[in-house]
């Protein structure tokens, strides 16, 4: 029983490295659907989405179109919005070739972003500031067109 | 015959990589909630899964290789005037677990089963004097073996509803449970039937999926190292592999197939503890390893907004051929209640 309580401490040493590692990590690298390699952390915009979606979730690809509308309207005033399919890169691409977006979507292949950002429903949409401070997390989905956004959007963009 | 430790591992495993899909698939309703799928690929939870298991084994069938004979087959055979010979009539091996998973990050897990096991059973003995008699042995209770386990994703094409997955697994079954549990006579009860098998085995394990969905498929390999116990006894190490496929009838259900083929290899117990060939057919490593396979249909249900999901299963045997005289599993059933936090 002696060496049975050593293993247990010893395993819960490696599980306390490994989780202070991981919340540690400052850099999220994951590849677009194309395969190149990028980090979300840093991104040149005032006011950043992480917008998390996938394939094969319906509430997600209702809301997509919207998004990409709304970011190409405050694109000039500092919105970027990085989409982040948790998806399979096949099904990714062929959706983007044919509903034609013009949108770039990385991949979570492993779920990194996910855990980072402590996603646990799709879609799920992060707001980051320019200095990378996570302002707010929304999960679910949301109407990127009605009144309360875009009020709530021009209020952030102003800061 | 199977420490009934090494069965339920194997089970256990079948069950977690094969069960955590349902709650990813389909079309979701307002938003797709996927807490309690998995992002590693066995996870049963973003930050925590637990589960409660509840397993039933009946063994009533004694084989001869393939074939099916009766106690008093075997009585009749081994039996000698001046002597008394035992067989099983009735074995009920039920088990209650509690396991829990933690995800250390998006690729490794770690998982801990605490076994609580409670088992019985009938014999018949034919006595010196050639009068036979039935009887039921003390009931064996009390913690089984501890199992921790390590899982790493390989590889995946995607954190949730992937396609393809590949995932291998190490673990320890650490010796918790007691095997040095006597009978009256202050004899050893026989080592299957204690509640652990006193041994430190490692177990190595293999899983690749391919969804089609609504359809998943699975196979799994998993290899059960036995080593030898404190009490000299070494179970035959053991091999398993599975096929499996699940279909998901609606957000909620899911119907699940498999084909499982088990092999396992003979026991040896060095010290002679346990073995009284003479006189017991289960106390006789001659009467030990197997090869079997079975069928195993489940059924699957996502507690509607919540982390649960419970799943039933039953096992059937369609092929045992053993080794020597042994009492091979007639059904088995298992429950499962899953929460993910």
């Amino acid at each position: 029983m002696g060496l049975l309580r050593y293993g247990v401490f010893v395993l819960l040493c490696i599980t306390s490295a490994i989780t202070y590692a991981q919340g540690s990590t400052a850099t999220i690298k994951l590849e677009d659907y194309k395969g190149r390699p990028v980090s979300i952390n840093h991104v040149p915009y005032k006011l950043s989405v992480v917008h998390f979606w996938a394939t094969w979730c319906s509430p997600c690809l209702r809301e997509l179109p919207q998004l990409v509308k709304t970011e190409t309207k405050l694109k000039e005033l500092g919105l970027g919005v990085i989409y982040v399919a948790t998806d399979n890169r096949d099904d990714v691409q062929n959706y983007l070739h044919e509903q034609d977006l013009g949108i770039n979507a990385l991949l979570d292949q492993y779920g990194k972003a996910m855990r980072h950002y402590k996603i646990k429903v799709l879609p799920s949409s992060v707001f980051i500031n320019a200095d990378g401070n996570i302002l707010e997390t929304h999960h679910g989905p949301i109407d990127w067109e009605g009144q309360a956004m875009r009020n709530k959007l021009q209020t952030l963009l102003s800061r | 015959m199977l420490h009934y430790n090494n069965k339920y591992i194997v089970l256990f495993l079948i069950t977690l990589l094969s069960s955590s899909q349902v709650n990813a698939l389909g079309e979701c309703g307002l938003s797709c909630c996927i807490g309690g799928t998995n992002t590693s690929g066995v996870t049963l939870s973003e930050n925590f899964g637990l589960s409660v298991q509840y397993e039933r084994m009946n063994m009533k069938t004694i084989r001869r290789d393939s074939q099916e004979v009766s106690p008093d087959d075997v009585i009749n055979q081994f039996w000698s005037s001046g002597s008394s010979y035992a067989v099983p009539t009735d074995m009920l091996m039920e088990k209650l677990s509690l396991i829990g998973a933690k995800p250390l990050n998006e690729r490794w897990q770690i998982l801990g089963i605490v076994p609580l096991v409670r088992n019985n059973m009938d014999m018949r003995r034919k006595m010196p004097s050639g009068m036979t008699m039935n009887m039921t042995m003390d009931e064996i209770s009390g913690l089984g073996d501890i199992t921790l386990m390590g899982l790493y994703t390989a590889y995946t094409d995607a954190p949730i509803r992937a396609k393809k997955r590949l995932t291998l697994g190490f673990g320890i079954k650490t010796p918790t449970g007691e095997n040095d549990i006597r009978n009256p006579m202050g004899n050893y009860v026989h080592a299957m039937m204690q509640p652990g098998t006193g041994s430190w085995d490692p177990i190595f394990m293999l899983s690749y999926m391919r969804a089609w969905y609504p359809l998943i498929t699975q196979i799994n390999i998993l290899y059960h190292l036995s080593t030898e116990s404190d009490q000299g006894y070494q179970f035959g190490n053991q091999l398993n592999l599975d096929l499996i496929a699940r279909y998901q009838v609606s957000n909620y259900f899911n119907l699940g197939l498999a084909v499982n083929a088990i092999y396992a290899g003979n026991d040896r117990d060095h010290d002679g503890l346990y073995s009284q060939e003479a006189t017991s057919m289960v106390d006789n490593t001659n009467n030990t390893g197997l090869r079997s396979y079975f069928v195993t249909p489940s059924v699957q249900y996502k507690i509607p907004n919540t982390g649960g999901n419970l799943e039933l299963k039953y096992q059937l045997p369609v092929y045992q051929n053993v080794h020597g005289y042994q009492q091979v599993t007639d059904s088995r059933w298992m429950a499962t209640l899953s929460w993910a936090y």
